[in-house]
């Protein structure tokens, strides 16, 4: 495995934490995406971008005066990464919430045309509770297709889960049957990533950082070897290890959150006008899919 | 405009509690009654103190549209739907201030909709 990481994590720390024995990343910010970039396309056997919390229609000065570029800017440096991602996946909160159904649709419609302008041939959605737990993420349907998927890219399975579209933060008994499903076809050696919007482990439920039922998740995926999971919803790096899977927190493209438990309230950290954009980035992953392994018996001849 | 014909019809609900409390007290209900009211995106009171080691009735109610209740190191999860009050009962066993927070999202400012129990020895 290689892994290349901006935030101060050695690559030992890192090692342990991707779990996938193949899944590298590295978080990228406003400047530094081509220097990373050119180290992953040196490296594995392929790339993708998550990009999360943008919440495109936020407005307050307060915390971003550059809310009507933020995502732009993030556009861009993907767009001048020197290897063009296999694909980009949003980890949901794309739009910021509204009580107006005509205006929540506006603002899907001005984020998709800005992420069309990326340069990656295939994107992947899922909501957050932002774009989806006050319509139950019609609006989403609409515009990005269903809310809950699986893929494979490469010898990854990915599966994306809906944690949001039920305002109570449920995966709900119908979409883990259809999880259950799902893994049932796989060999317990299969890499996977799954994609969520909210933690799947309680990070920290008294800011309502959880999944009511993400222990039934965690429970479903814990048989297989090889358990990775990337995240948004909490606006900034965070890495915990529930067993042998990795659960990876992006930053944000709109604000940074506090760390859980540090004051009152989970309130946006404002914007530092000496140092623009801080805590603010998104990350690419390099994944670097395990040879085959292959057990090999001799068998004399005189046994024939 | 609008949000404070909201907090005036607040406060007369709570006094209803309030006379409500009264009259469990006066059945002989042993009980602390409390009263919180959620509303986009508060809870009225957002603090409310109780003693520790005797009962609670905490009735919750909702002015505007299904809220979240949930106070996880008190143990405490509900829903709160428009219509007739929603109860809790527990009986508190360490003093402390404990955190209580929307779990169900709803809009635009629910990330601040939070309060506090208290409890005092």
């Amino acid at each position: 495995m290689r892994a290349r990481n901006h935030q101060g994590i050695s690559r030992r720390q890192f090692a342990q934490l991707a779990g996938l024995g193949g899944v590298a990343f590295a978080s990228g910010v406003f400047g530094l995406g081509s220097t990373a970039g050119r180290a992953l396309a040196a490296a594995g056997d392929f790339m993708f971008v998550q990009l999360s919390d943008s919440h495109w229609g936020f407005s307050g000065d307060a915390v971003n005066p550059e809310a009507k570029t933020t995502l732009k800017r993030a556009v861009a440096a993907v767009n001048s990464l020197p290897m063009e991602p296999d694909f980009v996946v949003f980890t949901g909160d794309l739009t910021h919430t509204t009580d107006d159904a005509q205006e929540r649709r506006r603002r899907m419609g001005e984020f998709r045309d800005i992420v069309h302008g990326l340069k990656v041939k295939t994107l992947h959605f899922m909501p957050g509770e932002h774009d989806a737990s006050l319509d139950n993420g019609a609006a989403f349907k609409e515009f990005f297709g269903d809310t809950h998927y699986s893929f494979d890219h490469k010898g990854v399975h990915f599966i994306v889960l809906d944690n949001v579209s039920d305002p109570a933060a449920k995966i709900g008994e119908e979409q883990l049957g259809w999880l259950n499903q799902d893994l049932a076809k796989l060999d317990k050696a299969q890499p996977i990533v799954a994609f969520t919007h909210r933690p799947l482990f309680d990070l920290y439920p008294d800011w309502d950082w959880t999944t009511r039922d993400g222990k039934a998740v965690i429970d479903a995926l814990m048989p297989y070897q090889h358990v990775t999971v990337f995240y948004g919803h909490i606006h900034q790096e965070h890495h915990h290890m529930t067993g042998h899977i990795a659960h990876n927190a992006a930053k944000s493209l709109i604000f940074p959150l506090p760390v859980a438990g540090s004051q009152p309230k989970r309130t946006p950290i404002p914007w530092d006008a000496a140092q623009p954009f801080k805590g603010l980035g998104w990350r690419s992953v390099e994944a670097e899919v395990k040879e085959a392994d292959y057990k090999v018996q001799e068998h004399p001849a005189d046994k024939v | 405009m609008r949000r404070a014909a909201m907090v005036a019809a607040a406060c007369a609900a709570l006094a209803l509690g309030s006379v409500l409390g009264v009259v469990a007290a006066e059945r002989g209900d042993d009980a602390q009654h409390v009263s919180m009211l959620a509303m986009k995106f508060d809870y009225l009171p957002d603090e409310v103190t109780v003693k520790k080691g005797k009962p609670v009735v905490l009735e919750l109610s909702t002015l505007d549209r299904l809220h979240g209740f949930d106070a996880p190191s008190l143990d405490l999860h509900a829903q709160i739907q428009p219509g007739p009050p929603t109860i809790l009962r527990f009986t508190p066993e360490k003093a402390g201030t404990y955190g209580v927070h929307c779990d169900i999202f709803c809009g635009d400012g629910h990330e601040g909709m939070a309060g506090h129990i208290i409890v005092t020895d």
